[in-house]
Order: structure tokens, then C-alpha cells, then sequence
């Protein structure tokens, strides 16, 4: 039974190229752990065309060979014409990667990146492989749908309860830098002013379906529950009001790992999640009941009979409205 | 790990990429029985670990099946002691590695790419990029090439030229493609696939150079009408394989085989093709595999097995596909609803979002199918597009996957396969509901005699025999009058209007003669209005009639489609 909301300990993972930081040293959330390297651009540059050559008399006219660093506007090669020398100029600085059919390949440098901790914490591990596993205590919440890079920024909370809109009116300009929650998301408007007033990023029980078929918002964005559903799970929310304020680290769809928001925290003892059992607090997982929360009333043995007449394995669950109904373990999360 | 001479039981494993099932097969009275199967998702909170999943599935398979299979350790118990715990043997399948990613670089669009694309989709492979290198005059075309430097596939398929054709152009692809891939770091640099003109091997060779890794196969395309794929699927395949020996925990889980992982599709195939021999050698018996992440459509027939697999799309992680692929609307035919687009999109993406879930609402269950269908008719249409050769009479149709399987209703199974497919003429229907094929496929690679038995007495759910008319007749016109003689009962008369899918009761066990008298302007695959005799074996469904037409006819009415849609249903049963 996989457990989206965690509260406790757990190693958060950072992929870099280059690590900056040794196992045992304590970092904040904002320390730079590493630095990855993505390779610069692969360019094609056409040297026959502008100098009226075939492509295998073009080594004639080269001012460069294969190996070599070039700078912008340097000349690659150049030919006299009757009258007029042509010359094909290097557009930005690089390595010559190939000179083949005509073209030379030029090779851009490398883009670095400073990769944040993303939580304050103990460096526990650095592998061979650049991944640097920082231990950390606090909140993590694994999210169902999301969109966008990473973001951070003190949680703010937009709504009353966990079934409120996270409507436009409520993206303002001094929430500039935050993470916004609220229980749900359903205009455009909404998510257009939190990118133009540098919200840092939205977090929220659903997103309606029209929004979720799009990707590339321009800003993260999770949502707890899936597309669709009007609220956030009353614990989650809860467990995010708890934390206001608070630093969020929040990854969108296109990170390592998925969509997920994590804050650190010191924990009390005794906030593991629950065992399976009866009375224990479960989160159901599918429609009709997406993001329901309720309790285990009965562990019935065997396969049971669903409303739809497959045979399955499951609990009987209680609502907090009184209604009682039968899910299957694969619909069920227990919460903490 | 010693074994008996003649292992007595077994645990077979299908390590899919959302579930991992687990089956438990002992003797029972002298014959291989199945006693007890479970499943367990494949990936854990740290991700995949095949060994991982295999250890939780069988854990809750020996509470199901009351005996002991690991130890304390959580390491497989072989082989059975005395006191039954254990089992004597363990075989395992899996299609937990993605496919293949391969880019394929051609001469011209037509021929060369067309035919090495169509290898990949047979071989566990996927084109992600393809390329004609003809086609390219100007630098700005070249972009995708460049691509490859940028993120690097697995395997890079160069075709191209008849043998004994010219040679200059596939020379000067090479010098292009070792030129872009120069700097990339050894571990990320693709596996070269020449399967071009042979002729051109050695400049080939020569102008990619020693670094890169280079497998040479015979050329796909050696001569205008001349397509021979085999040799390149091999080595895809092969590729494949080694891909899987790196899925997490997939090493650890081989030393408890008896033999080494085979894929799912491979064991799915030997397991239909048992399945096809068991009925008559001369079957021609097409498998269909609707799963979370991949759909595969398999041919077995005279001309052996022919693989079509479509990575990506399926009925769990695999929707983004078939929403990348098909619009709404076009999901939104198969409803006996009228669903609003933002409530299938839901529907669909939530149960994307959640791929262990299971749909708890008859509308969630329906749009599922809807994608199945989806998936379902795109794959095959590739595989139609594939065998060419291959001629298309289908005697038996063999339909799994978690949306068949889970399907609470036979007639729903049925309707999804006829649907998918569109059939014509005479065609038994069966499908796996327990979920066993790969890994009576896996296990018929150690104990062929065991898979046999199983598949006969557990393995196989009959639906009944499907009879569907081609050609198109206005809706509630009398398109067939049939006689049914059961040996031993009494004849039945009946008539089915245009339009109409329905069920004539058979049981399982049951064979029948039907004489058919179809319409003048429908085909029951003698041609048009031609009458028929035929020997039909019954299901749980029975005979099933489809006379709606072929091609199938959707209205475009959304209110008149969900109706239709509803009749159907209810045709075969489920009201």
C-alpha cells in the first residue's frame, strides 16, 4: 500500500554532476550541494553553401580542423572569389566536433547548474554517480498529478478549508515567492497571475480537467489528488495549515522523482503512519471518492463482491458523513 | 540450487511494469494444476525492484495458498521439502524494462525507414526518431540528427539502398553519424544496427570508425517486394534482453530461476502458440496483450509468430499514449454514455495518475475500455500494416490484460475484442482472466507438459464462438437467419436484425452446427449473401452474432451512439 504523505524521516536524493559536499556535513535547504553540468548544444553549420563549394572540396577553404577551440566570430573558412572573399564565421564559442558532408559540427560549452539541497538536513551518502542523499525530518507529500520545474518558497495558504477554489482573486502580489495552497484549482486566470507576479509555485487537492490537459504552465504545480476533484485530503490539508509559513521545496511533473512538495521540520515521536488495522484513518484513491478520507470499519477475509461484481480483497470503510462502503486495498492509503 | 530430475512444482513470475503476478503450479492427482496466483505492484517507494515485488507477491501468495514458499530471509525455499513447503522450480518473464529506444536512419522515407520501423515495433523496440537522410538538403534539417548527440537512444538502426545498389550516400550517413556522436561519454553511446546494402558494409564499418559499437545484419529491404526483418529483429531482441538483466533487482531474481527471464511478449507467444496447437495445427490464432504500459498484438499462424508491440500505450501509465494518439471524441464513441469530455479526461487521467487502482464505477470501467478499444485498434492496425504476407483469418482470438482481466462481465471482454479488432466471419473468443499466460510461457521453457495442462484445464476462459458479418445494411433490416443443431437437442431458428449483437446460448463444454443465411448484401466470409455451414463451440457467452457490420458504424449523435452502445451491451448480457 503506497503512503503519499510522510511524516518522519526519509533521505532526500539530488542528482548533480559534480558534488560539493561530503557525507556527515549539515545542510540548510538552500545550500548548494553540487553543480550539474549539461553538455552545451551540438550546432550544424553550413560552410559549403555560403562558399558556393561542393561538399568534398570544402576541407580546401577550412581555417579550423577537428579538436579545435573556437571563439565567436571567429573565422571557420573562407574563400576569395573573383573580387570578394566569403567567410563563414564561428556564431559562439565552441569545439570543433566534425567537419563531414559539407558541414562543420560545432560543439557549444557546457551549461553548470548550482543544485540546492532542496531540505535542511545531514548529507548521508555521496555515490560514485554524482547523487548526493541528504537525511532529512519533516513532510513529504507525494503528489498525483504535476506540472513545471522546481520550486520554493514559504507555504502560504489561500482558502478557508481543504474544498476551497484557489480562485485569482486570491493569487496577490504580496504573495510573491510563496507556494500557494489551496484545495483546488480551476481557472486559468488563476495560475496566469501566480506566473506573472513570481508566485513560486501552486499546490492543491485537484486541477480541473481542462487545465490538466495542458502541460507547460510555466510555474510548478501539484495537485495532491488527480484531475478533476474538487478538494485536497482534510489531512493533507491539515498537515500543510500546520506548516504555514514554512519552506517548501515543491517539484513539478518534469522532476526527478514526480510531483512532490517537502517541507523539514523536527518531528515528535509517535507521527509514523498508522498500521492496517481496524480504525485506522484511510485515504481512498479512485473515483467516486478520490481524496475521501474515512476509517476502517471491518477487515472482511477473502475476496469480497464490489459494487461492480468483481471479486476483490479490501476494507470496509467508514465516511465521516455516516455513509459506509466496501474499497479494495489497491484504492486505499493509510494515512499517518 | 540442485533440482529434482522432474520438477513437480512451480512458481512462475510475470514482472510487468505496474504489477507483478505471481502463480503457484503443483501436481494435483497426477496433473498440473494451478493452486493459487496473487500480485503485488512492481514499484516500491525506492522505485522498481523486480526481486522485491516478486518476494511481496509470493508472500501474499502463501496466505492465499497456506503454504510456505520463502524462509525466514525471504529467499525462495527449493526445492519442496517433505513437509510441502517450497517448490521445486521457479521461472520468471518480464517486460519491466521499457522498450527499446532506437533511432532509424534511412535512405528514403518509403522503403528503407518504412521497413526497419516496422522491425522495431515486432522486436521490443521502439523508433523515437527516424530519419531520411535523402530528403535532407539544408542544415535546418539535420535538426533531428543532432538530436541524437543531445539524448542519445539505445540503438541506431542505419538501412538504406538495395544490395549491389550505391554506396556513397549510406557512407557519407556514417561519417555524418560518427561525426555527431564523437564526444558522447562511452556508457551513453547507442549500439550501431547496420542492416542496409550489403556492399556497403566495409565503407560503413570504415566511416563510423572504432568507437562505436557496430552489429551488422542482413538489409531489411535487399530488393524492390523484398522485406527480410528476422535477422534485425534478433539483434533488437537480443538487445532487449540484455536491457532487462539491468531492471533493479532482476540479477538477484535470476538465481532463483531455473532458467534465464525471459520477456513477457516472447513468453506470451510460446504460451498462444501452444494455445493454437492445442485447437488444430492449421489455426490461425491472433493474441492480443491490452496492458498498463504496452499493447502487443500477436499472429501465430502457418507463417509462425509475428510480434506487433506499441510501448506506451495501454490502459494505466500507458493512457498518456492513447491520449496523445486518439481524441476524446474518438474515446468517447465506445460510451454507452453521454460523458462530458472534462469528465472522460478525468476519468481517464485519474486513473493514469493511479495506475495500481481499480475503477470502482461502471462509468470509470467503461472509459477504461474505451481506451482498451483504442489501444487495441491502433496496435492492430500496425500488425496489419506489418504482415503483409500474413492473410487475415482469425479462428481463434486470445485477449489479455488487466482490463480483461478485471472486467467483471464476459460480455464486456467480448464486446472490447470485437470492438478492437472488427472480425470477420467465424472466431472462437477466449481470455485470460487469472492473468497466467506469460507465466505458463515462461514456464514451458522448463516443463512443457505442465504449461500444457494448466493452459487446457485452468488457464483458459471460453466466451464462445463470435460470428460477424462484413458489408452494411440499413439498422433493423433482417440480416441473418441461422439453424443451431446441438447434437442430441432440439433445433433453433433464429433471426438477428442489422445493427444488433447478441448471444445465442452454448455452454462451454458444447459444440454445435449452425447453418447461416446472411443477408444478400452481407459476407459471413463466403461472400456476399452466400449461406454457410459451420461447427461452433459454445462459452460462457455462447454463439455470439455480431451483426452490425463491418466496417463498424458509430453515429456521430451522441444520444443515438449511447443508445446503440447501451443495446449492445445488453446483447451480450450485461444490463
Amino acid at each position: 500500500m503506497s503512503r503519499s504523505l510522510w511524516i518522519g524521516e526519509w533521505t532526500h536524493t539530488q542528482s548533480c554532476s559534480r558534488s560539493l559536499v561530503s557525507p556527515g556535513e549539515v545542510v540548510s535547504a538552500d545550500r548548494c550541494v553540487g553543480i550539474s553540468i549539461a553538455r552545451g548544444p551540438l550546432i550544424l553549420i553550413d560552410v559549403a553553401t555560403p562558399l558556393g563549394l561542393a561538399p568534398d572540396d570544402v576541407r580546401r577553404a577550412l581555417a579550423v580542423s577537428v579538436g579545435d577551440a573556437v571563439h565567436r566570430d571567429q573565422t571557420l573558412a573562407s574563400l576569395r572569389r573573383r573580387y570578394r572573399r566569403r567567410s563563414v564565421r564561428a556564431p559562439d564559442a565552441g569545439l570543433v566536433q566534425g567537419i563531414v558532408g559539407g558541414y562543420l559540427l560545432l560543439r557549444l560549452p557546457d551549461v553548470e547548474t548550482q543544485i540546492l539541497a532542496g531540505v535542511a538536513g545531514t548529507v548521508s551518502d555521496v555515490t560514485a554517480e554524482g547523487q548526493v542523499k541528504v537525511k532529512c525530518n519533516g513532510t513529504r507529500i507525494h503528489g498525483a498529478w504535476g506540472d513545471g520545474g522546481t520550486g520554493r518558497g514559504p507555504l502560504a495558504l489561500t482558502t478557508e478549508g481543504a474544498d476551497g477554489e484557489l480562485t485569482w482573486q486570491k493569487v496577490s502580489r504580496h504573495l510573491t515567492g510563496c507556494v500557494l495552497v489551496g484545495g483546488w484549482l480551476g481557472e486559468e486566470r488563476a495560475i496566469l497571475r501566480a506566473r506573472q507576479f513570481g508566485i513560486a509555485g501552486l499546490l492543491v487537492g485537484g486541477i480541473a480537467a481542462p487545465l490538466a490537459r495542458h502541460t507547460g504552465w510555466g510555474l510548478p504545480i501539484v495537485a495532491t489528488e488527480g484531475v478533476g476533484v474538487p478538494h485536497m485530503a482534510p489531512t493533507f490539508y491539515r498537515a500543510l495549515q500546520q506548516r504555514a509559513g514554512c519552506v517548501v521545496q515543491l517539484q513539478g511533473g518534469c522532476a526527478e522523482g514526480g510531483p512532490m512538495a517537502s517541507i523539514s521540520h523536527a518531528v515528535s515521536q509517535g507521527a509514523e503512519n498508522s498500521a492496517l488495522e481496524v480504525g485506522a484513518g484511510v485515504r481512498l484513491t479512485r473515483g467516486p471518492y478520490l481524496g475521501y478520507e474515512g476509517r476502517i470499519s471491518a477487515l472482511p477475509e477473502g475476496l469480497q463482491r464490489t459494487a461492480l461484481g468483481g471479486l476483490t480483497e479490501g476494507a470496509q470503510i467508514a465516511l465521516p458523513s455516516g455513509q459506509r462502503l466496501f474499497a479494495p486495498w489497491e484504492n486505499l492509503e493509510v494515512l499517518p | 540450487m540442485s533440482q529434482p530430475q522432474q520438477p513437480e512444482s512451480f512458481l512462475a513470475a510475470d514482472i510487468g511494469s505496474t504489477l507483478t503476478r505471481v502463480c503457484l503450479i503443483d501436481r494435483v492427482e497426477g496433473i498440473y494444476r494451478l493452486v493459487a496466483r496473487s500480485q503485488h505492484p512492481t514499484r516500491g517507494e525506492d522505485g522498481i525492484d523486480a526481486k522485491q515485488a516478486v518476494v511481496g507477491a509470493v508472500r501474499r501468495l502463501e496466505e492465499i495458498a497456506h503454504r510456505t514458499l520463502l524462509d525466514d530471509a525471504g529467499e525462495m525455499i527449493s526445492p519442496e521439502r517433505d513437509d510441502g513447503t517450497g517448490v521445486d522450480a521457479m521461472v520468471a518473464c518480464s517486460s519491466a524494462a521499457k522498450p527499446l529506444r532506437c533511432a532509424v536512419i534511412g535512405l528514403t522515407a518509403d522503403l528503407s525507414l518504412q521497413g526497419a520501423v516496422r522491425a522495431c515495433t515486432g522486436a521490443l523496440a521502439q523508433a523515437t526518431t527516424t530519419l531520411a537522410l535523402g530528403a535532407l538538403r539544408r542544415a535546418a534539417e539535420l535538426a533531428p540528427l543532432l538530436g541524437l548527440a543531445d539524448s542519445p537512444p539505445e540503438a541506431i538502426i542505419l538501412s538504406g539502398g538495395f544490395d549491389n545498389g550505391p554506396i556513397a550516400p549510406l557512407t557519407a550517413g556514417a561519417e555524418l553519424l560518427a561525426a555527431v556522436l564523437a564526444d558522447l561519454p562511452a556508457h551513453e553511446r547507442p549500439v550501431i544496427i547496420y542492416a542496409g546494402n550489403q556492399e556497403a558494409r566495409r565503407p560503413v564499418a570504415r566511416a563510423l570508425g572504432d568507437d562505436l559499437t557496430l552489429a551488422v545484419v542482413d538489409n531489411v529491404r535487399p530488393s524492390e517486394g523484398i522485406e527480410s526483418p528476422r535477422e534485425l529483429q534478433r539483434e533488437l531482441l537480443r538487445l532487449y534482453g540484455e536491457r532487462l538483466q539491468l531492471v533493479p533487482g532482476m540479477a538477484a531474481l535470476q538465481r532463483w530461476c531455473s532458467v534465464p527471464v525471459q520477456s513477457s511478449p516472447d513468453a506470451l507467444a510460446l504460451a498462444l502458440q501452444y494455445l493454437a496447437k492445442r485447437h488444430d495445427p492449421s489455426t490461425s490464432l491472433l493474441g492480443v496483450d491490452v496492458g498498463g504500459n504496452h499493447t502487443a498484438v500477436i499472429g501465430v499462424g502457418k507463417r509462425g509468430v509475428n510480434l506487433t508491440l506499441r510501448g506506451g500505450l495501454g490502459t494505466a501509465a500507458g493512457l498518456d499514449g492513447v491520449l496523445a494518439s486518439a481524441s476524446l471524441d474518438d474515446l468517447r464513441r465506445w460510451l454507452p454514455l453521454d460523458v462530458s469530455l472534462d469528465t472522460l479526461t478525468a476519468y481517464l487521467e485519474n486513473a493514469r495518475l493511479w495506475p495500481f487502482t481499480l475503477p470502482q464505477t461502471l462509468d470509470d470501467l467503461l472509459a477504461l475500455q474505451a481506451a482498451a478499444r483504442e489501444a487495441l485498434r491502433q496496435t492492430f492496425a500496425e500488425w496489419q500494416a506489418a504482415s503483409l504476407a500474413e492473410p487475415l483469418r482469425l479462428d481463434l482470438i486470445a485477449g489479455r490484460g488487466g482490463v480483461l482481466s478485471g472486467c467483471p462481465h464476459p460480455g464486456l471482454v467480448a464486446l472490447m475484442l470485437l470492438d478492437g479488432l472488427q472480425p470477420v466471419g467465424l472466431a472462437q473468443l477466449v481470455y485470460d482472466r487469472d492473468s497466467v499466460w506469460p507465466q505458463l510461457g515462461a514456464v514451458a521453457a522448463v516443463a512443457p507438459l505442465a504449461a500444457s495442462q494448466v493452459l487446457n484445464r485452468d488457464g483458459l476462459a471460453h466466451l464462445g464462438t463470435a460470428l460477424c458479418l462484413s458489408g452494411s445494411v440499413r439498422t433493423g433490416e433482417r440480416a441473418l437467419r441461422l439453424r443451431l443443431e446441438t447434437p442430441g437437442g432440439p433445433d433453433h431458428t433464429y433471426e438477428v436484425a442489422a445493427g444488433e449483437v447478441r448471444c445465442v446460448p452454448l455452454p462451454s463444454d458444447a459444440e454445435a452446427s449452425v447453418k447461416l443465411w446472411p443477408h444478400p448484401r452481407l459476407d459471413v466470409g463466403l461472400g456476399p449473401g452466400a449461406p454457410a455451414q459451420a461447427q461452433v463451440q459454445g462459452g460462457a457467452l455462447g454463439l455470439i452474432i455480431d451483426a452490425r457490420g463491418r466496417p463498424l458504424q458509430v453515429s456521430a449523435d451522441p444520444q443515438e451512439r449511447a443508445a446503440a452502445q447501451r443495446r449492445w451491451n445488453n446483447g451480450l448480457g450485461r444490463r
